[in-house]
């Protein structure tokens, strides 16, 4: 995947964040590139690309910080329980993945809907040819999030 | 989560009396979103207690300004209010076009004009109702004070988030061309556009007479004494059949007599007294 | 005033509630995809003062249900403003020609979704 790719994702979070949510997060660390078997946090977000491209983004973060970061994106409390919790990590995924679309616009990137899942321990795989490039980031209080992209062109 | 009705009513009277905004009833969600972030730069968990501050500390201190700030920057847009642009395409152009036939010019000032929305919006108008002005002597100035925010009017980019504040779809569409997620307005549009340095306080030079003047939202930032002095001096650019628009909730009452008031429905204009 | 809301997300759908009840709009009808919002439609004899429809949605794109909308002469004059996180220019175009009012970009600022239904009303009048 090309290292292009990034920045992109990176801008439309901050920017998604800032407009719907109040917060600015900040890149956290060093990129990876995971393949094979890895851990990802107990709230996972994933959304399908295509178009010119193939592939994915994920975000995924603790349900405590999910929890935090749904509750300002609603401007009201949200329970672990509740399913506006996955409905709403699952629309600022959305958001977030149009965003970078946009700034992408030659790819043209087609979104699919998002799968939002909640659990203890959750896996992911990646293809060794088409790994997820995982950048790690945090909000300023509420705690760590990634989003890993896994995208090649056609 | 949301402010408190008490906290709402003090925040709009401190805005109004400090810096002469209104913020409508209604709007306890804008300030709750603008202010969150100041609540927590200072230390509160949420706006309750940065209000609570305030209220302590009568006197002005940097708490003040940073509330005032948050709540009265980032308002320019694109059609800002609309009622005063529908008046400017419905009455105030054709009346123009009328009175100034014989010399076919059109002279228009916006000032203040920060990151050109206001400049692009009256080009927009102009080239969308007006198709015979492409015969015309058509010049929109438009002028601020900071550089920095007239090179960025200049290149005429515009954000997604700045091209979600006020631009109607079919505008958008006809007037923008798309790069990444920047809107770019068309280059036949930033022609017709002047940007220039100007200091509203300072002494004008190489200002001609304006058919059309709008000097909107940024009167409330000067006090009385300002105020009148740039209103004379705007009053000089002016002929019998110019017109100046002001932002929607400002007022020339107590600060000159110097003009007539012109009423269009929820729009106020203002026209020289001879 | 009386409103359609229609996007696949509930958590939109709450945020877009708490504008329109900001603006004193009490009577909000609230659709998941295009299919339920004409059958809202029909069911209310299209008698909203406006609706906000997202375009990617299950069942029914927003631009589909636009342009079924506009298809019958009660849908011809519904004002219809589009929210969706597709900010291509070609995305904007067809809605427009499929019959959008207006087009809402996200990320949105609540003030700004409000001035721009406000707006949409004004030039709508």
């Amino acid at each position: 995947m090309k290292s292009e790719y990034v920045n992109p994702f990176v801008e439309a979070t901050v920017e998604t964040y800032d407009t719907m949510v109040g917060v600015r997060p900040q890149r956290d660390g060093k990129l990876c590139r995971k393949a094979g078997i890895f851990a990802a946090y107990d709230l996972v977000g994933v959304l399908g690309l295509s178009g010119k491209v193939c592939g994915a983004v994920i975000m995924t973060t603790s349900v405590e910080t999910g929890m935090k970061v749904v509750s300002s994106f609603l401007g009201e409390e949200v329970e672990a329980t509740s399913p506006d919790l996955l409905d709403g990590f699952g629309e600022l995924l959305n958001i977030v993945a149009g965003s970078a679309a946009a700034k992408l616009n030659g790819l043209n990137i087609k979104l699919a809907l998002p799968t939002v899942i909640m659990g203890k321990e959750q896996r992911l795989t990646g293809k060794e040819n088409s790994p997820w490039i995982v950048i790690p980031m945090a909000f300023p209080e509420w705690g760590k999030f990634n989003i890993e992209i896994s995208m090649e062109e056609k | 989560m949301s402010i408190n009705q008490q906290d709402f009513t003090y925040v709009q009277t401190l805005v109004r009396q400090k810096a002469g905004i209104i913020i409508d009833d209604g709007k306890e969600y804008l300030i709750e979103l603008r202010l969150k972030p100041v609540a927590i730069k200072n230390g509160y968990e949420n706006v309750s207690g940065l209000v609570q501050k305030l209220k302590e500390h009568s006197r002005h201190n940097g708490t003040h300004e940073q509330v005032i700030e948050a709540l009265t920057t980032n308002e320019t847009s694109f059609f800002r209010d609309l009622h005063p642009f529908e008046v400017f395409k419905n009455v105030i152009v054709p009346e123009l076009i009328e009175k100034n036939a014989a010399t076919r010019t059109l002279k228009i000032w916006s000032a203040a004009c920060s990151t050109g929305q206001e400049p692009y919006t009256i080009a927009m108008i102009l080239r969308d109702s007006f198709p015979q002005l492409a015969h015309w002597n058509v010049s929109i100035l438009a002028t601020d004070l900071a550089g920095k925010v007239l090179d960025k009017a200049r290149s005429g980019v515009f954000s997604q988030l700045e091209v979600n504040r006020g631009l109607p779809a079919l505008m958008m569409v006809k007037y923008f061309d798309k790069q990444g997620d920047s809107w770019i307005i068309k280059e036949p549009l930033r022609k017709m556009i002047v940007f220039r340095q100007l200091n509203l306080l300072e002494h004008w030079s190489g200002m001609h007479t304006m058919d059309i003047i709008f000097i909107r939202n940024v009167l409330i930032y000067f006090d009385v004494e300002a105020k009148r002095s740039i209103l004379k001096k705007v009053r000089e650019l002016m002929k019998n059949d110019s017109f100046l628009l002001l932002g929607s909730t400002e007022s020339l009452i107590n600060v000159t007599t110097d003009f007539n008031n012109v009423r269009h429905d929820k729009t106020f204009c203002f026209k020289r007294k001879f | 005033m009386k409103v359609l809301l229609t996007d696949d997300s509930t958590t939109m759908r709450k945020i877009q509630k708490r504008v329109l009840q900001t603006m004193g709009i009490t009577e909000i009808v609230e659709a998941s995809d295009g299919k339920m919002a004409l059958e809202k439609l029909t069911e209310h004899n299209y008698n909203f003062d406006f609706m906000l429809c997202d375009i990617n949605m299950p069942e029914m794109s927003g631009i589909e249900t636009l342009r079924n909308i506009r298809s019958v002469p009660e849908g011809a004059k519904l004002p219809i403003i589009m929210c969706t996180s597709v900010a291509e220019k070609d995305q904007v175009m067809e809605a427009i020609k499929a019959g959008a009012s207006n087009y809402v970009i996200k990320p949105f600022k609540p003030e700004d979704l409000q001035s721009k239904i406000e707006t949409t009303l004004q030039r709508n009048k």
